[in-house]
């Protein structure tokens, strides 16, 4: 079940923060400052160029998703986490699970917009993919620490995550290629609003990687109990 | 008489620093085993090994006529109670054993009042296992590991922090675990408990396992009077 009792218990806390420290960083970048932009251009704006940065929404992304991942007490891992599939949707669940949480929290976010801005109906479906493309992106972004933090302990995940993404920055701005989820997909979407083969490409180069990391990840579970007791 | 459990040239190392060496050991059912060595001598890793918590570097494991493999990571049918795996603090040692049971998806849950009466413990304390004593929480694990009946119970010192009523209980409990059939490993530093209460005996000594001779009564720690435990 992707709701269980451990998650109703911590989803609020993390919720809560996830949606403050958004709103910190709309409300530290300005809120409508020129009076022409709408809640979706607020929000999406705000998002990517924060998301660009790597020092402030993604180290709030990776330490949370660090703290919500929980390791199997060694009871339940020998009654109940008997081969690698098993394990594998025990860490899968607490994955979605975490993407659901940081759904309610930014949903919570543009909601609060959508009453201190006006919303331009011409930009919803543009919003409505952006949505959708930065979610996959995400998923492939925690796919990736999830396989880090399984193969090394969370500490190392972290380091090694971010040593990554200025890998990859590095990558972008010296080659104009993209090995993680945002430079090349979603700065490629965005000039080109819904081009259909832009999103396509976005799609599947994400769900591409979301793959090779669940391959991975199940690789890692073959061949190691997870469990250090 | 059937073989419960079978390793077969088993090594591990850590860091590169050899842990179990080509260790190899056969129990049949209703053995009692008994392992004794130095600290550091591998006895737990070998029992996380049987379990299934550690992976071997070689040698294979067969449990209840299931090897233990990529597919098939954990013992099955096996109870265990090792340190710093115990039972949730925020709970009475009752409700850990009906965790316990809904973990091992068991519907019948008579028993468990039964089970921790053999411990020593009562059913209808209510008092959460954060608030136990070190001797009752060993207790409750003793009992945790016997929730389902298993065929082969894998104790790490289960004498550990046990008062004189507590050791008398698990000698009880040794006897009456063989009476059923049921295999038992454990290590233990316990001389007394090592001579007389186990059917076979063997030492870890750098890795490698020993088969000592067995005969009850007789071992030498006893012999030359220094035995404290008791």
């Amino acid at each position: 079940m992707l709701v269980n009792r451990n998650v109703l218990l911590r989803a609020p806390l993390y919720c809560l923060v996830l949606a403050v420290c958004l709103f910190a960083l709309i409300y530290s970048t300005g809120i409508n400052p020129t009076g022409q932009i709408d809640a979706w251009q607020t929000f999406w704006g705000t998002l990517l160029a924060e998301t660009y940065n790597f020092y402030k929404i993604i180290p709030i992304l990776t330490l949370t998703f660090l703290l919500w991942l929980k390791t199997p007490h060694p009871y339940y891992l020998f009654t109940r986490l008997i081969t690698p599939s098993r394990s594998l949707t025990y860490y899968y669940r607490q994955l979605l699970s975490f993407m659901l949480v940081v759904l309610i929290a930014w949903s919570l976010i543009f909601g609060l917009l959508t009453h201190l801005l006006a919303v331009n109906p011409q930009n919803t479906p543009f919003g409505v993919i952006l949505t959708g493309t930065y979610l996959l992106n995400l998923t492939a972004f925690l796919s990736v620490l999830l396989l880090l933090s399984l193969r090394f302990n969370r500490v190392s995940a972290a380091i090694i995550i971010t040593g990554l993404l200025y890998l990859d920055q590095w990558l972008y701005m010296h080659f104009n290629q993209s090995i993680l989820f945002y430079h090349g997909l979603i700065t490629s979407t965005l000039p080109r609003g819904t081009n259909l083969a832009t999103v396509l490409y976005d799609v599947g180069w994400c769900t591409a990687l979301i793959g090779v990391c669940l391959f991975l990840n199940f690789l890692t579970l073959r061949h190691s109990r997870l469990i250090n007791f | 008489m059937t073989t419960t459990l079978s390793l077969t040239h088993i090594s591990k190392k850590y860091h590169r620093k050899p842990v179990l060496t080509d260790v190899s050991l056969q129990a049949n059912t209703g053995d009692i085993i008994g392992i004794s060595g130095t600290n550091g001598s591998g006895k737990t890793t070998l029992l996380k090994t049987i379990l299934g918590f550690t992976i071997p570097d070689s040698g294979q494991i067969i449990v209840l006529n299931h090897p233990l493999s990529a597919r098939q990571h954990f013992a099955t049918n096996t109870g265990f109670a090792l340190k710093d795996c115990g039972p949730l603090p925020n709970y009475s040692g009752l409700a850990n054993l009906q965790l316990m049971a809904q973990l091992l998806k068991m519907t019948d849950m008579t028993h468990l009042p039964e089970l921790l009466d053999l411990v020593g413990l009562t059913a209808t304390n209510t008092t959460k296992v954060k608030h136990y004593s070190l001797g009752m929480y060993q207790r409750l694990c003793l009992a945790m590991s016997l929730v389902n009946d298993p065929q082969l119970v894998i104790w790490d010192e289960p004498e550990n922090a046990l008062d004189e009523a507590g050791l008398r209980q698990l000698q009880a409990l040794l006897a009456r675990l063989a009476e059923m059939g049921t295999t038992t490993i454990l290590t233990s530093h316990n001389p007394t408990l090592l001579a007389h209460h186990v059917t076979r005996r063997v030492h870890l000594e750098a890795g490698r396992l020993l088969e000592l001779p067995h005969s009850p009564g007789g071992h030498p720690w006893l012999r030359f009077g220094k035995c404290s435990y008791y």
